[in-house]
């Protein structure tokens, strides 16, 4: 194996002398979660180790008597003496500083204070779920994926959404996970919602496309959303009532400090006003959720988790038309603690998008269905070489299975019914990487991601196309029969140089791959958009991303700030053809083109992390082309995501311990759009000229949102609080989208009229806790 | 499938529920005028028009100017061509030129010492076997379609334009329709259109080629406002505006009741 003679020569054993090794879990004391990223010192030298994300540490040490501290961010730092013999098993809890402003948000974004300075991998956000809960959002339905819009490098896909770009990708580059399941339509309601709700999230972590060799099939960035474990130690129930939702949260013990559960759902009743009105009372409008977690401890070595996520959206006009769209994921994971250094995960992962749209009208009756359904396989190795290398390394496999779309229809209707059966690919991954602490000052993080895939045959028609999108050959393959592999090698590599203490320069190196495509050129984004696996026609996307970064830590890592600059190339990007038949079509990669892009961007952020007034300034200054033959007269053209500046300040008060405030501003430069130059006649119908692709601006784009959260009991048994927000504050009328038409009275003129979504929203939420 | 596009209509119009309009003043760039050419030769008529315009800037009043000093010209496959005679307006016609089935006709337009040439082969005309209507109930309100039933021949891919009149007023949608779905049946996909009782209703079918019907479609698609408008390809050579159509057309007439 040439892979385990590299890894060979990359570690060099350096010490025989008599050595030993501490390893074990960190744990919250309260509730038993398991605490990420918690280091575990030994004082007077420093040496130091970091938890993994099941809270596991592996710390080797010379025989003798040392102190241990570990401390975490939010919880009191505690300290031990040890005397070390032989190896040992040392389990820590650690318990949270009692924070009264936070009402149960107990999330443990473990995180040491200046871990944005030391660690390697660049372009990292970690959302702070406390924080999420006290930023004013829109409805005052809290939510991740819009806290995340705040932050550089990453762009809202329009007012209200919850779809994000990162870094000039497209809103299909960013691998979604869930528990390590992959979430193909990340929102509810047109994306003015997110489909993960807060309650149930434990911790996330934005990678904006230097992510390490362990994720991979994505260009852009990796979403890694980690669900709360539920409490091993007690029952909780919380909850919140909205003006958009309410949602409750259930928590405990099955078996106490063994087992525990937890259950979070949330349902959205916009349908109940529907109702009340004789006009609406007939139609659907709703989303559900469902998250659902629970974790066994068999021993000390071993630890078994199941997750679900259910979702779904419901949209019906009366009997006559509907639409429902929704993602299942499961996912089962067995931690092993194989050795006192070795730490093992296997995970079986399914995840499922489909939606279903319905067609009732007296004669024509008919349903189309899609779905993406994958089975997955992981294994990872994660090895506590020696306090400098901790080397990690897997294998992943992954069965795609799209089903383009099955149309089912009552006879009369003259539809023909459609039973395609499923487009199979089969991805698979190899990967190695090493974290390196080189020295006090230097840290490496390298690896390697060897990426393959493979066309399977179903026993149905494949197609091909000649270059003008016309029908080539039709084929029928046998199920399973290999049709065409792909192979990458993947490599990725990042440093970290700590210079001067508290202040580093980082840079970095990633190619990624992608596989599963989403071609849309929906300025909105439906949930009828169409996913892609790599095929006899389309190929693999490829981005290859560098990076460099300054970044700075003032007054004990009080404040932080972050300067990173990016350039990302990218290849065999799709888009549609001039006049496309998108709807359902079966013969649809006859219809795409494909061509290259690139982004780049500088991106700076400012941020105060404690004290009352806590908060940040995140500015982006960007631009983002494709070149993609057959459009735009082939030449370069600004993606539709493309925006200059964009700026976001946020702002969190504690006025007291009870009673805070927040403010969020935000500016950009309005996104790049199509706009007519000229017009023309066609059988009376005036139709409008067009010249550059997205040639043309819309309009600047700001608002302020305030919010407040009061918190009005807090108790051992009993929490309650209220959270009041004001979206859009002054009322600014940003344009969501700008359409031109022929004037209703006087035929003769032509004029742009600019849609604007929401001027003020103002929301309340009332949120409880029993424990 | 046209019903798709009603299903993006409904997730928009819960947008619209909640929005404001205005108009605004756009600063857009000027384009050069170019040539509108709209060509048809019909299966089974000796009569047929050309109509060409000029195109203006977008903040130009609308009154687009004619074009009555071309020559055009048309001409088939086994050679039978003629010449179009300028009936003013912009309009040009030819008679006792009868459209045929699976010829291929090439129009050639020359004006100013510019030359444009397009070809359309005829398809297989289909016709509305009956035209009939459908009610929708949506709680108070009442929805009417209606049906142009028409037999699919299931050894081809047929598109399909319809072109409807409500009380002699043009209705002004592109309306597409493809056999993706119903290849060799009697089709009954419903027209949806804004009807009330009494109103009569016009509807023309057209069977048209695939490249008119990809026209078509990005003109439908760059008014939809959900995508990246972009000019729609011509089949014409020579850079104008426009589309030449060889297509067979049936018409249907019902009152809606």
């Amino acid at each position: 194996m040439r892979i385990l003679s590299f890894i060979a020569i990359l570690f060099q054993f350096t010490s025989y002398s008599q050595n030993a090794t501490i390893s074990g879990t960190v744990r919250e004391a309260a509730t038993g979660e398991e605490i990420i990223g918690a280091i575990i010192r030994v004082k007077n030298k420093t040496i130091g180790v970091v938890t993994n994300e099941y809270g596991f540490y592996s710390l080797t040490l010379p025989l003798g008597t040392y102190v241990i501290s570990v401390q975490n961010y939010d919880y009191k730092s505690i300290e031990r003496e040890i005397k070390l013999e032989s190896n040992q098993r040392i389990d820590f809890q650690l318990e949270a500083i009692i924070n009264e402003t936070s009402i149960d948000e107990v999330i443990i974004t473990g995180e040491r204070k200046d871990q944005n300075v030391k660690d390697p991998i660049m372009g990292v956000e970690r959302l702070d779920t406390k924080e999420i809960a006290k930023i004013p959002v829109i409805f005052g339905e809290k939510d991740l994926l819009k806290t995340m819009q705040l932050l550089p490098g990453v762009k809202n896909a329009g007012e209200g959404s919850s779809g994000f770009y990162v870094r000039g990708g497209g809103s299909d580059q960013n691998l979604v996970l869930l528990d390590e399941a992959p979430v193909y339509n990340a929102s509810h309601l047109l994306g003015f919602f997110s489909t993960f709700n807060s309650d149930a999230i434990k911790d996330a972590v934005l990678y904006k496309g230097n992510q390490s060799a362990n994720f991979g099939g994505r260009l852009s960035s990796v979403l890694d959303i980690k669900m709360n474990e539920g409490n091993s130690k007690r029952y909780n129930v919380s909850g919140g009532l909205g003006l958009i939702s309410s949602k409750l949260n259930v928590e405990g013990p099955i078996v106490k400090d063994k087992a525990s559960f937890l259950v979070s759902g949330r349902r959205t009743y916009a349908d109940v006003f529907l109702q009340a009105s004789d006009r609406f009372k007939d139609n659907t409008l709703f989303f559900y959720d469902l998250n659902a977690k629970l974790n066994y401890r068999i021993s000390n070595r071993d630890r078994i988790f199941v997750s679900g996520y259910f979702g779904r959206d419901k949209l019906g006009l009366g009997d006559v038309f509907g639409i429902s769209w929704g993602n299942i994921t499961g996912t089962v994971r067995w931690n092993h603690i194989v050795s006192d250094k070795l730490f093992s995960n296997t995970s079986f992962i399914y995840s499922k998008y489909d939606y279903k749209v319905s067609i009732n009208g007296g004669d024509v009756s008919f349903d189309i269905t899609s779905q993406i359904q994958d089975f997955n396989l992981k294994q990872e190795f994660q090895y506590f070489l020696n306090n400098r290398n901790k080397l990690r390394y897997g294998a992943n496999v992954i069965h795609h299975a799209i089903t383009p779309g099955q149309v089912s229809a009552n006879e009369a209707s003259g539809i023909n019914v459609k039973n395609l059966k499923a487009a199979a690919t089969v991805e698979s991954a190899l990967f190695v990487m090493n974290d390196w602490s080189v020295n006090e000052k230097i840290t490496v993080n390298y690896g390697l991601r060897a990426s393959g895939l493979t066309v399977l045959g179903n026993g149905d028609e494949f197609y091909t196309y000649n270059s003008d999108g016309s029908l080539a050959s039709t084929t029928v393959y046998a199920a399973n029969k290999v049709l065409k592999s792909y192979f990458f090698i993947e490599p990725r590599a990042s440093f970290s140089w700590e210079y001067k203490k508290s202040e580093s320069l980082k840079a970095a190196y990633s190619r990624n791959t992608q596989n599963i495509q989403q071609v849309s050129n929906s300025t909105s984004g439906s949930p009828t958009d169409v996913w892609l696996s790599t095929s006899l026609n389309t190929k693999p996307g490829i981005s290859d991303q560098i990076a460099i970064g300054w970044f700075k830590n003032f007054k004990e890592n009080t404040y932080e700030l972050a300067i990173e600059s990016y350039y990302k190339a990218m290849q065999n990007q799709l888009d549609y053809r001039n006049g496309a038949n998108q709807q359902a079509n079966e013969k649809l990669e006859g219809e795409l083109l494909s061509g290259i892009g690139r982004a780049y961007g500088l991106e700076l952020m400012f941020k105060k992390k404690t004290g009352r007034f806590t908060g940040w300034v995140s500015y982006t200054l960007s631009r983002t082309e494709r070149k993609i033959d057959g459009i735009n007269d082939n030449n370069w053209y600004l993606a539709k995501q493309d925006r200059t500046h964009d700026i976001s300040v946020v702002g969190i008060y504690d006025i007291t311990p009870k009673l805070s405030v927040s403010a969020l501003f935000v500016f950009y430069t309005g996104n790049a759009i199509t706009f007519p130059s000229g017009k023309y006649e066609l059988e009376g119908q005036t139709y409008f000229i067009y010249t550059d692709r997205n040639g043309y601006r819309m309009p600047n784009y700001h608002r302020l949102d305030l919010g407040l959260t009061w918190i009005r009991k807090n108790t051992e048994k009993y929490e309650s609080s209220w959270n009041f927000s004001i979206y859009n504050a002054y009322a600014r009328e940003n344009a969501y989208s700008i359409d031109f038409r022929t004037n209703e009275d006087n035929p003769a003129i032509t004029e742009a009229v600019q849609t604007t979504l929401f001027k003020i929203v103002p929301a309340v939420t009332y949120n409880f806790k029993f424990k | 499938m046209r019903i798709f596009k009603y299903t993006s209509s409904i997730l928009m119009l819960f947008i619209i529920l909640m929005s404001c309009t205005k108009v605004i003043q756009v600063d857009l760039n000027s384009v050069d005028p170019k040539y509108v050419i709209k060509a048809a030769i019909i299966e089974g008529q000796s009569d047929h028009f050309v109509t060409i315009t000029r195109s203006l800037n977008f903040d130009q009043a609308t009154t687009f100017p004619t074009v009555n000093n071309a020559v055009v010209t048309v001409t088939d496959d086994l050679g039978e061509s003629a010449t179009f005679q300028s009936i003013g307006d912009g309009r040009y016609q030819v008679s006792n030129y009868l459209g045929v089935t699976g010829r291929n006709y090439t129009i050639t337009v020359q004006v100013d010492g510019e030359i444009f040439t397009a070809s359309c082969s005829m398809p297989t005309t289909v016709l509305i076997d009956s035209l009939f209507q459908q009610n929708y109930l949506f709680g108070p309100d009442t929805l009417y379609g209606v049906i142009p039933a028409h037999f699919d021949p299931a050894n081809e891919s047929n598109y399909y334009q319809f072109k409807v009149d409500i009380n002699n007023e043009p209705f002004n949608q592109v309306i597409l329709s493809t056999d993706q779905f119903t290849n060799g049946n009697l089709d009954v996909q419903p027209l949806f259109l804004p009807l009330e009782v009494g109103d009569n209703v016009r509807v023309e079918m057209l069977s048209i080629t695939k490249p008119v019907w990809t026209y078509l479609n990005q003109l439908a698609l760059n008014n939809s406002q959900q995508t990246t408008p972009a000019n729609p390809i011509s089949n014409f050579s020579g850079g104008c505006l426009g589309y030449f159509s060889a297509h067979g057309r049936d018409i249907k007439v019902i009152t809606i009741q």
